[in-house]
């Protein structure tokens, strides 16, 4: 058996842009979270701030690292590891 | 009549009058004098993901989280006690259905009211913000007889047996040949529908066998295929979904199960999935039946009230945070005969005389 909740895929989730988090509802009551910056250093885990439970995130690592390049014009941005 | 809750109430949703982490002993909660003189026979409530709804001889009452306007507050503001929807005053509504952050009211004529999000169309329009409440309709235009919400779709049925779906079509679509349907439940992303010939269908995500299909090799089931039954088991008389299992209830007060067993929903003898509907062999007389996201509650007719599956927030009211596969008896906790209950995602709800 799986150690992941369930696995779910990045289009599922709600994107709060000013936080840059990714949300997905836990049934605890609560919400996955997974953050901009962790998808781009290609981490799959959402985790739950409230309960045990984690989903995989299903997503194309390889977009993500685009997606990065192309925010990278924001001055504030923080660097990310792995570029 | 007491109202008591318990399980998850980090938003307040236990009505108790405070937020905390979770209530793991079914507690009394602060319900106001008027509710308390309504609470009655017909009376139901149901849960969404962090707020709770309860009907009573018409009228509507709220507690919980408001951040996308759920429980229809004036302010979108939040409660941990409950309060009457105003705005439904003279709609006598009759049932509930709360999804993940969205409600939906029956009203006694058949219209249908609903509230909070409707970023995946779920409440049939297509603004994705909505203000207070809106009014629902069939394809059919016939007054609605019963409602379901999942996480973030719902149904109804009309008079004529047609199902009406809301919400995010990436799992469950909206269809137009299904007919006959008496009863739809609505899972995290899948729905099933019970139809007069005591047929049960399913379709949307099957990819923990919440589809009744004996397997899970097909993860997205896009129509809807029947569930296995044997007529005799007797004839269906409810359908209830949580996340990824599902329960029915028979005539001969029995109850079965099929879906995701990973933390015991199932309520068999083991933690093992199991794909097609099958017996939960020690309930018996069994005459009301709910599911919450990860966990299942069964009444019977003595008054027992029976919980299983994900405690990991009390959710099973047996005064622990222990997973449960088998039902267990929590009606000590209670100081008189319960007439009702309910769950919300992660919560629980009993009416207690």
């Amino acid at each position: 058996m799986s150690v992941y909740h369930d696995e779910v895929e990045i289009e599922d989730f709600e994107y709060d842009s000013d936080s840059e988090i990714y949300f997905y509802p836990c049934p605890c009551g609560d919400r996955f979270e997974i953050t901009k910056e962790q998808l781009e250093n290609g981490e799959e885990e959402a985790t739950c701030p409230s309960c045990s439970l984690i989903v995989k995130v299903i997503y194309n690592k390889e977009e993500f690292m685009q997606s990065e390049e192309i925010t990278y014009s924001s001055p504030n941005k923080k660097e990310s590891l792995t570029t | 009549m007491q109202l008591f809750t318990w399980g998850t109430n980090s938003h307040g949703q236990l009505g108790q009058g405070f937020e905390s982490e979770l209530l793991s002993v079914p507690t009394a909660a602060h319900i106001p004098e008027e509710l308390q003189q309504s609470i009655a026979y017909n009376c139901q409530i149901a849960g969404g993901g962090n707020h709770s709804i309860v009907t009573s001889n018409g009228r509507v009452w709220a507690a919980g989280l408001d951040n996308s306007g759920q429980i229809c507050s004036t302010e979108k503001k939040s409660a941990s006690v409950f309060s009457e929807i105003h705005a439904l005053a003279g709609c006598n509504v009759t049932s509930v259905a709360c999804g993940w952050d969205f409600t939906l009211f029956l009203a006694s004529n058949g219209n249908l009211y609903g509230c909070g999000s409707n970023t995946f169309h779920q409440l049939g329009i297509t603004n994705k913000v909505v203000n207070g409440l809106i009014n629902l309709h069939s394809l059919d235009h016939e007054p609605f007889v019963q409602v379901s919400a999942g996480l973030r779709h719902a149904a109804a049925v009309t008079n004529t047996g047609c199902l009406q779906i809301w919400g995010i079509e990436k799992y469950v679509k909206q269809l137009t040949d299904v007919s006959g349907v008496v009863k739809a439940s609505c899972g995290q992303r899948h729905i099933v529908a019970l139809t007069t010939k005591n047929k049960l269908l399913a379709w949307g995500g099957n990819n923990h066998g919440q589809c009744g299909q004996n397997s899970t090799t097909t993860k997205h089931i896009k129509e809807p295929l029947s569930i296995e039954w044997d007529e005799s088991n007797g004839r269906i008389e409810n359908v209830v979904s949580g996340w990824t299992h599902s329960l029915v209830l028979t005539d001969r007060q029995q109850v079965y199960s099929w879906g995701r067993n990973t933390y015991g929903q199932l309520g068999r003898a083991s933690y093992d999935n199991s794909f097609l509907p099958k017996r939960i062999p020690e309930l018996e007389g069994i005459t009301l039946i709910a599911a919450g996201s990860e966990h299942s509650m069964a009444l019977d007719k003595f008054g027992q009230l029976w919980t299983w599956g994900w405690n990991e927030h009390g959710s099973l009211g047996n005064g622990n945070t222990e997973n449960q596969f088998r039902p267990v008896n929590i009606s000590h906790y209670f100081p008189g005969r319960i007439q009702s209950i309910g769950t919300g995602a992660g919560h629980s709800f009993a009416i207690v005389e």
